[in-house]
């Protein structure tokens, strides 16, 4: 394959411009200091950003590179959307005020170890609307936004964000312009010193002033319109578009008529995908300290009619995949039980030979999960995994849910009395109030107040969260990746103003499993086996254990426990998860809408572990709690294992949850782990209706070497929760982390 | 003397997602009770037909539990999704299950209603008899090839061999799957002469019908902390050189080279 003769110097070429960021804007940002004033809207100034950059900022071709896309927009090399010209308001005082009075305030808020919270509004995690660029271009959202402002009668602001619309628009079009001048300039300079480089720069310079300011017509320009449309947003408009969407269903019309036509060959195209699975690895730098690069792409699924999308497509760029073995982009499979045996075999396959982080999405519980949080059907159809594996309608959805990360099991012991002041300070008396625990005389009366607990928590979290972020369209706007968001142009809002036709809030809950256990050690050990009362029991776990050895490991390995599938485990698990669904849905955000519940936890459980006590499933103080919709890992593989975890499913309901639910499962290393046990696994997980699956295996002796000597190991890869990274570059908790939960399965 | 039913079976573990004890994803259901005493036994739990006590990191355990085949069926049948999907199914094990014939018969054809592969994992020393009983509803037995000598098969299991190599030679001449597995424990089967018995041995039984696998199980000794939990002595045993599963593997593939029309597959376990 010809990717294979330009992929050296392609990497190379990038890493030398890369080693350079952050390049130097302070010129470009100079000017925006100028043009602002103190009562300009933040639509205002994103409107100067898009001017500074077509008329200063450069653009960077790479001679063996096929695609045009990048922009010298100040960023650091292991950063989208956050820094540099597009972080400008972002970075600003008015935005970095409110960031700072809101962590402040959850500070004071709430316990340690209740919630993780990074910011007011998701800035990440974004999907743009594809189908507006491939169908359109620029061109024609531009002159959309032309003919409103002449047809239609709107508010002054409705105004402002129209013509700063427009300016977007002509930024595409002039940085397109660069692109293509560019390219006729290299193409008569020494870069141009190979036939591959010449045949690059000419397509370039044929094809960037055209697109993707108008739309694309081949397979080649709709793949550069996503490259581009993507970087765009997230260099100029202070948005992360965490995904380039799903690639065989979007770009299959150009592909088929390329190769019907014969103006593409399968290798070409195949040399293309190779190349876009590639871009994001070879503009990584894998040592430094941010590891993973929240760029994913989506395959397979049902199209927006409900049609299986497995075609020629969807098997070359698995093919493309393997090939690269690449440590990113994450790949999400949409799976169904329409799939065929042979799409199965082939996406787990996929899953077994890349060093990406691989999940699996369940369309026949996402969809309907989806549907029940408001969503119409045709668009839950097409949903994407943006980010990790969260996911969100593309073209129509925007969803603000990675920032927020709740621990279940915490609110437990904040009823238990551990270290709760804060918290019961921050809710009413009315909605929660501290108990007497030798009040409590059945285990039902202590799942009640667990569950006004949660619910008075998740109520105050999202009214306190709101009240932030109505501000959000002032300080931060991203009215160009908004214009490509259905409603966002008709009704000529942004959508950080609630403009997208679903604006959706969530936080992630973890530590389910924790939660689960704890329940289940204090039902056994204070209400059925009445060994100790209640007091006695919170005493014991706020001596962390000490001179209760033995009871600590009897809540370990002798009690029920999420995972091993029994029925009082599974019985458990299903009342919570469905009293999780209901009271998240008394929470609303800054456009009025119902909260998404969703089960996710990135890594925050170990770092809310380390502020959480001791809890009643023998978890000692400032351990990692469970991951997401896990079962814990710590609890030991005696019983519990691939086919328990997958046959508890079928206890519990994930179509409550429309921000879905992440399985994590770590699997043994054995030669046994075959193709063709995995696409069981996978396939009977669809079946019990599981919502995401996401699989990890390594040699855990291995992962002991590196982590003692490291620098043997500099290209180990270990696929974390939701992204890969190269293990020694890891922090050495999360290192730690791995190989223990690693540990209980070798 | 144990009491066997076809009512209820005496188990001491039930396994799902087993990988390693036959085709695909399986549920291995541990009998408890064996009619040899091979001094490398892994699962020492396993000898007795009684139920014992071990003692777990500080707690007294029962190990071993009486099971109806309706329950058991219960357990099977949650997997049944895993079994169709990656060509597995159900493996009984133990101790040796076929001491346990009847009430294996009676599920064996509950299972097969059901149309799951079914496999008997079994030491071999019962009168064949008992496995006339069940041949219709099982699959494949993977069977163990332990000692070739008949008097170092007593010495170190308690039993002779001969009962065990004829019901060997009489499930192949019945035209059953076998897979075979050889257990390699160092100063006990790894001398040359070993070797030698034993291809000359397989090579004998290669005439009476298809062996479908042979899995070489260097010893490990991954079950030594059991005897201690059982408070019995541990065995003192060593995993075989390298060079010796070497030489093992090469002359079984060679083995089977000059047996063209013979498929084997062949895998050692580490």
């Amino acid at each position: 394959m010809d990717f294979d003769s330009y992929k050296d110097a392609m990497y190379n070429e990038m890493n030398a411009w890369y080693k350079t960021y952050p390049t130097d804007i302070s010129e470009l940002t100079k000017i925006i200091d100028q043009k602002i004033s103190s009562d300009q809207s933040g639509y205002e100034i994103r409107g100067h950003i898009y001017d500074v950059a077509a008329d200063m900022m450069e653009v960077k071709l790479f001679p063996h590179c096929p695609f045009y896309f990048e922009m010298a927009s100040g960023r650091n090399r292991n950063i989208w959307g956050m820094e540099g010209l597009g972080g400008y308001l972002k970075n600003s005082k008015a935005y970095q005020d409110l960031r700072h009075g809101y962590l402040s305030d959850a500070e004071t808020m709430w316990d340690k170890g209740m919630f993780i919270i990074n910011d007011f509004v998701d800035n990440d995690h974004h999907a743009m609307g594809i189908d507006v660029i491939l169908e359109k271009g620029f061109k024609g959202i531009m002159e959309e936004a032309l003919s409103l402002l002449d047809n239609k009668v709107l508010s002054d602001e409705q105004k402002h964000w129209l013509n700063t619309v427009i300016k977007g628009c002509q930024c595409a079009k002039a940085l397109g312009e660069k692109f293509s001048n560019q390219a006729e300039a290299f193409l008569k300079s020494e870069l141009c010193n190979t036939e591959l480089s010449k045949k690059f720069f000419e397509r370039i310079k044929n094809t960037a002033s055209r697109v993707p300011w108008n739309a694309p017509s081949t397979f080649y320009e709709a793949i550069n319109s996503l490259i581009f449309a993507r970087e765009m947003f997230n260099s100029l408009d202070g948005v992360g578009i965490c995904t380039y969407g799903r690639l065989d269903k979007v770009l299959l019309p150009y592909y088929l008529q390329d190769i019907e036509t014969g103006a593409i060959t399968q290798e070409e195209a195949y040399d293309l995908c190779a190349t876009l699975i590639s871009l994001t690895d070879a503009r990584w730098d894998y040592s430094q300290n941010q590891v993973e690069t929240s760029t994913t792409i989506c395959l397979g699924g049902l199209d927006s009619s409900g049609n299986v999308i497995d075609n020629p497509l969807t098997r070359l760029i698995f093919q493309a995949i393997v090939d690269c073995n690449t440590l990113n982009p994450k790949i999400n499979i949409r799976v169904t039980d329409q799939h065929s045996q042979g799409f199965y075999d082939a996406a787990v396959h996929v899953s077994r030979n890349t060093r990406s982080s691989v999940s699996f999405l369940n369309d026949e519980v996402i969809v309907p999960a989806m549907v029940n949080g408001g969503l119409e059907k045709t668009h839950a159809l097409n949903y994407v995994g943006g980010g990790c594996q969260e996911v969100v309608a593309e073209g129509t959805q925007v969803s603000s849910r990675a920032c927020w990360y709740l621990n279940l099991s915490r609110v437990l012991t904040a009823v238990l009395g551990q270290n709760s002041s804060k918290t019961y300070q921050t809710l009413d008396s009315s909605s929660a109030h501290p108990i007497e625990l030798k009040d409590l005389k059945t285990f039902d009366e202590l799942y009640r107040e667990v569950i006004s607990m949660l619910t008075a928590v998740s109520v105050k979290f999202s009214e306190h969260l709101a009240s932030y972020q109505q501000h959000w369209k002032k300080v931060n706007p991203a009215p160009l990746y908004s214009s490509t968001l259905l409603s966002c142009l008709k009704s000529a809002t942004d959508m950080s103003a609630g403009g997208a036709k679903y604006t959706s809030t969530t936080f992630a809950t973890g530590a389910f499993g924790t939660l689960v256990d704890s329940l289940l050690g204090i039902k056994h050990i204070v209400f059925d086996e009445k060994r100790l009362s209640l007091s006695e029991f919170v005493e014991v776990l706020n001596s962390n254990f000490e001179n209760h050895t033995l009871l600590q490991k009897y809540l370990i390995s002798e009690i029920p426990y999420f995972g091993d599938d029994s029925e009082e485990s599974n019985e458990m698990a299903a009342r919570l998860m469905k009293d999780i669904e209901l009271l998240q849905k008394e929470c609303r955000n800054f456009a009025d809408a119902q909260y998404h519940p969703t089960f996710y936890s990135y890594h925050t459980n170990i770092y809310l572990g380390m502020d959480t006590p001791a809890t009643a499933d023998g978890r000692l103080a400032g351990r990692p709690v469970s991951r997401s919709v896990s079962p814990s890992d710590y609890k030991g593989n005696n019983r519990r294992n691939p086919a328990t975890d997958i046959h508890a499913l079928k206890a519990l309901d994930y179509k409550g949850f429309p921000g879905a639910a992440i399985q994590y499962m770590t699997l043994p290393i054995a030669n046994e782990q075959s193709d063709t046990i995995l696409s069981a696994v996978l396939q009977t997980f669809v079946e019990n209706g599981g919502s995401i699956l996401e699989y990890q295996f390594n040699d855990v002796e291995i992962l002991k070497k590196a982590q003692e000597n490291p620098e043997n190991f500099p290209e180990l890869s270990v696929r974390v929760c939701g992204f890969s990274a190269k293990f020694t570059a890891l922090d050495k908790t999360v290192q730690q982390e791995v190989i223990e939960r690693l540990s209980q399965v070798a | 003397m144990a009491s066997f039913s076809s009512e209820t079976a005496r188990l001491f573990d039930i396994q799902r997602y087993s990988v390693g004890d036959g085709p695909g994803i399986r549920t291995t259901v541990f009998f408890k009770g064996c009619s040899l005493r091979c001094s490398w036994c892994h699962n020492p739990e396993a000898l007795s037909h009684k139920i014992q006590v071990m003692n777990k990191e500080g707690f007294d355990k029962k190990v071993g539990f009486d099971i109806t085949s309706y329950d058991l069926m219960s357990t099977l049948l949650k997997d049944i999704s895993l079994y169709k999907k990656s060509g597995g199914g159900v493996t009984f094990s133990g101790g040796e299950p076929m001491l346990q014939a009847a009430f294996i018969r009676k599920t064996l054809i509950g299972l097969k209603e059901e149309n799951i592969n079914t496999a008997i994992d079994t030491a071999g020393n019962v009168p064949f008899s008992s496995y006339e009983s069940i041949l219709d509803w099982v699959d494949l037995f993977l069977f163990d090839l332990k000692i070739l000598s008949p008097q170092k098969h007593h010495l170190y299991t308690g039993a002779s061999n001969q009962l065990i190599l004829s019901n060997l030679e009489n499930l192949l001449k019945h035209r059953k799957k076998v897979e075979i597995r050889m257990p390699i424990v160092k100063g006990l089967n790894d001398s040359i002469d070993d070797i030698d018995n034993t291809i000359s041995y397989l090579s004998k039984l290669l005439e009476f019908g298809e062996i479908n696998r042979i899995k070489v199980l260097p010893y490990h000794s991954l079950g030594q902390f059991k005897y201690a939990e059982l408070g019995f002595k541990s065995p003192n045993h060593e995993a075989p050189d390298a060079d010796i599963l070497a030489e093992y593997e090469h002359r079984i593939s060679h083995l089977f080279t000059k047996n063209r029309d013979k498929k084997v597959e062949l895998s050692t376990i580490n």
